[in-house]
């Protein structure tokens, strides 16, 4: 961001007043059913001050943590033996047993993380905390010598008891072959799928009453939504509603973590950078957004910590 | 026409003394004409000017390079500024070296921006070329200063530099080739702002960067304008009126340039005796193929499968790095500038170096491969880390994978003789290693020709302190590695399981198609005077720059004389 746009974010926040974002409960989340899993305690965890990671520097697979006001307390981490067999892990998801989801996803290379197992998402017991391959996708498009990624992003929706994850397996720098798949977590089935969309993060919620997925795209800086019908499945293509372009210290982030936070009118994302390649272990480029929809005047806009807006998005 | 007339009418003598005066003051006269032409030509070079702007604004105690033609009130917010502590906080190293600092605005502000309810003043901006920083101080009426620093972030460039811009970009032969003409100064669009159309950034070097964009017919180039290291970084076409325009940096245009032409496509090289094809692969760095010698295939391919690193403090703590491509692909230290074919002494050498956006500070990679090609029919394949990683006892074991056209045998000097290897299997060069007289270690020959391989034992000139190396032999098979490998073994075995010997399973390799896969380990110093496999970070000419401490490895193979 250069200081022209910083100076101009301040001009902003002043003329634009806070009180004017409570009137607006245009997102609401879908995942007010989801638990805590049983394990935590099992294991010797306080819930409260305890959470689930898979991003502990240089650290395989899924950790319970449990976090002080600072930072990580040292050596309060806890991993089950079965937790390390699906390599480095990415997004995490919970449904409404305490169940957890998780999908493999590479660090610096591909040696704890095959390309064969990358569609393939993860289930760790509520109640006895053992980790199990739970649904392995289809292959689309795998090449054994050059794919790479397969699973991006993971989110269990409460209403329709469904997970849904987007994969770029297959895809290659000049064919978008990524997939957006419905999982019932019931039955194991795919309900629905499309493809041709490099899907990133991924959130079902509602907008403005509706049902839908946000979605963030692999390939671009760009957010898109998709609607839900009746039954949670895809109603029509995603559609782009803004982007994280020229936004933040690169200017080109993806939109990887996607979060609708209940009684917030505002959504959270995480923005990385991504090309698919692998990355140095230093290389752990991310930024915290907040975005808004502005009813009123249908567009969204960018919040700073504060809720305040600092920056109105065309799409 | 006079003074001919009057020569005409002169003695002969006295007409050659006056040619002589007059040829001499002619030679006189074009001399300091040509004189003054130089130091137009020299005044005009503005990246010269500015090199000469500041080598003198580093040599000052407050290495700050000031804002001229100011009004009164704005050069006394200027001074107020530099005369402040905080404002020059940042200006100099914590070893009091000194930064390239530049004002690059004073403007006038509101009470809104001093936090105050009414008032005025000054916001002074000042960029710091080494830690790519901006400071700005906001100066009330009373001369009371308030100062904030701004990472990784650049203010709006001046005029002064935008003609700077302007004329890296108008001098160009890339940008004159694209164009098909030298364009005006006056053509180019938005130099001076990075909003919108032109936004830019160099996201790789951390510089400061703006996009002059010019526009020729249906289409705009955008040229990348480096205005740290005074380069054009790269060029890039986009359609004029094109919904959301994509975003034009130093990452994309070399990450694209890369994709196009050295990933997706391979470039034949025809030098001296000597004939081959090269290309960037996904993980198994740049890899030569189909290389002849005086038109006899010698070599199939050979490629820098993975790069295993492994830190003796922690056990298990290390990296198993794959180099390559900058997108869609499986490597984390990438090639973002196209590999060099330049001549060496005896013949020549292609070199591609593959990086982490963040070297040379802890935890980043930097890693050279070359091929040296002789006239005389050697060649060289070598690689060297350039640290700077996440310690300093770590040790460095790249994995080739060399593939010999044709059938071949192959062997080893033990102690009087070469002893025929009849089965696949491995080696280490060790401290009580044999070599033969003329120091080869190993010999791969077919009926026809052949070669010795010599190891290094830091007898090549390049700083390389020897390979200690293992080597492995297998018969070739297309599934062991013809297309990308993937990484092939882990980071921190010290032992000779690097991941070849998963194709040791004790086949016949006498005259047979053979690869031979050489893993030479180094081990990386930081002590001062002795550094290896190392990098740092120093100031020169007021930006932070890398001194590097490559530590090479890598066989040379010598034909063998059959006649």
């Amino acid at each position: 961001m250069t200081l022209k746009e910083k100076f101009y974010f301040i001009f902003l926040v002043i003329f634009f007043n806070t009180s004017i974002l409570a009137e607006f409960k245009v997102l609401e989340p879908d995942n007010s059913c989801i638990r805590v899993p049983s394990f935590v305690k099992k294991f010797g965890f306080d819930p409260s001050i305890s959470s689930l990671s898979t991003a502990l520097r240089a650290k395989k697979g899924l950790y319970i943590i449990t976090n002080s006001k600072e930072k990580i307390i040292k050596n309060e981490t806890f991993q089950h033996p079965s937790w390390r067999q699906a390599g480095y892990l990415g997004s995490i998801t919970r449904d409404k047993h305490g169940n957890v989801y998780v999908i493999p996803t590479p660090n610096v290379n591909l040696l704890d993380n095959p390309p064969s197992k990358a569609n393939t998402i993860y289930k760790v017991d509520s109640i006895t905390g053992i980790m199990k391959s739970w649904v392995e996708l289809p292959l689309d498009n795998y090449d054994k010598n050059n794919s790479t990624f397969g699973l991006m992003g993971l989110s269990y929706s409460c209403k329709y008891d469904s997970i849904y994850a987007t994969t770029v397996m297959g895809s290659t720098r000049k064919s978008e072959f990524g997939k957006i798949y419905r999982v019932s977590r019931e039955t194991k089935e795919i309900q629905d799928s499309f493809s041709g969309f490099d899907g990133f993060g991924i959130q079902p919620g509602k907008f403005l009453g509706k049902d839908v997925l946000l979605l963030g795209h692999a390939r671009s800086s760009n957010v898109f939504m998709i609607s839900l019908n009746s039954m949670g499945n895809f109603i029509d293509r995603p559609k782009m509603i803004f982007s994280l372009k020229m936004l933040g210290p690169r200017g080109d982030d993806r939109a990887k973590k996607i979060k609708f936070v209940a009684s917030s009118p505002f959504i959270f994302i995480e923005g990385y950078e991504f090309e698919y390649n692998l990355t140095a272990p230093s290389e752990d480029q991310k930024t915290a957004y907040r975005f808004t929809y502005l009813k009123d005047r249908e567009t969204w806009a960018r919040l700073n910590e504060k809720n305040q807006i600092i920056g109105i998005l065309n799409n | 026409m006079f003074y001919i007339f009057r020569l005409k009418l002169l003695k002969l003598n006295d007409r050659d003394k006056i040619l002589k005066k007059l040829g001499i003051a002619i030679i006189f006269f074009l001399l300091s004409c040509s004189i003054v032409m130089i130091a137009n030509a020299d005044q005009k070079n503005l990246i010269n000017l500015r090199k000469q702007e500041i080598k003198k604004t580093i040599s000052q105690l407050k290495p700050i390079m000031k804002f001229d033609a100011l009004k009164k009130e704005q050069e006394r917010a200027q001074i107020v500024a530099l005369e402040n502590e905080k404002f020059l906080k940042y200006t100099k190293t914590a070893n009091g070296e000194n930064f390239l600092n530049q004002i690059f605005g004073v403007y006038p502000i509101q009470a809104r921006e001093l936090n105050k309810e009414k008032g005025s003043g000054y916001r002074v901006e000042m960029y710091n070329f080494g830690l790519n920083l901006s400071t700005v101080a906001f100066i009330d009426e009373k001369e009371k200063v308030e100062v904030m620093y701004f990472k990784d972030t650049q203010p709006d460039i001046n005029f002064k530099l935008k003609k700077l811009a302007l004329y890296i970009a108008t001098n160009s032969m890339e940008v004159q080739k694209a164009l098909g003409y030298k364009p005006e100064e006056a053509e180019a669009l938005m130099a001076s702002t990075k909003t919108s159309l032109n936004a830019t950034k160099c996201e790789r070097s951390r510089h400061l960067c703006v996009a002059p964009t010019f526009v020729k017919e249906d289409k705009a180039l955008w040229a990348v304008v480096d205005l740290t290291d005074l380069k054009l970084v790269g060029i890039r076409w986009t359609n004029v009126g094109e919904a959301g325009p994509p975003i034009v940096t130093e990452r994309s245009i070399q990450n694209e340039n890369m994709s196009n032409n050295f990933c997706e496509e391979e470039t034949n090289l025809a030098k001296g005796q000597w004939n081959l094809n090269y290309h960037l692969t996904t993980s198994d760095g740049l890899e030569v193929k189909n290389v002849s010698y005086k038109g006899k295939l010698v070599l199939d391919s050979v490629k820098l499968v993975d790069w295993h690193v492994n830190y003796s403090r922690t056990e298990g703590f290390g990296y198993s790095d794959a180099v390559g491509c900058p997108i869609f692909s499986q490597a984390a230290v990438i090639a973002v500038n196209p590999p060099i074919v330049e001549d060496i002494d005896g013949g020549f050498s292609i070199t591609q170096e593959y990086f982490n956006q963040g070297w040379p500070t802890p935890c980043n990679y930097n890693y050279v491969q070359k091929y040296d090609f002789y006239d005389d029919g050697r060649f060289r394949v070598r690689t060297a880390s350039v640290g700077r990683g996440c310690g300093n006892d770590g040790t460095y074991r790249p994995v080739f994978r060399i593939a010999f056209s044709g059938s071949r045998s192959f062997s080893k000097w033990e102690e009087q003789d070469w002893q025929v290897w009849k089965n696949e299997q491995w080696s280490l060069q060790g401290e009580t290693t044999r070599y033969s007289p003329k120091g080869y270690l190993y010999k791969i020959n077919s009926k026809e020709e052949g070669y010795f391989i010599e190891p290094s034992v830091g007898q090549f000139g390049d700083g390389g302190r020897g390979d200690n190396a293992y080597i492995y032999v297998t018969k070739h098979k297309h599934e062991e590695g013809d297309r990308n490998l993937i990484t092939i073994g882990p980071c921190c075995n010290t032992d000779h399981n690097q991941g070849p010997e998963k194709f040791l399973n004790g086949e016949n390799i006498n005259n047979e198609k053979l690869v031979v896969w050489y893993v030479p380990q180094m081990d990386n110093d930081d002590r001062k005077g002795k550094e290896y496999c190392w990098a740092d970070s120093i100031i020169k000419d007021g930006i932070t720059v890398a001194k590097s401490y490559p530590c090479y490895g890598g066989p040379m193979f010598h034909p063998i004389n059959k006649s």
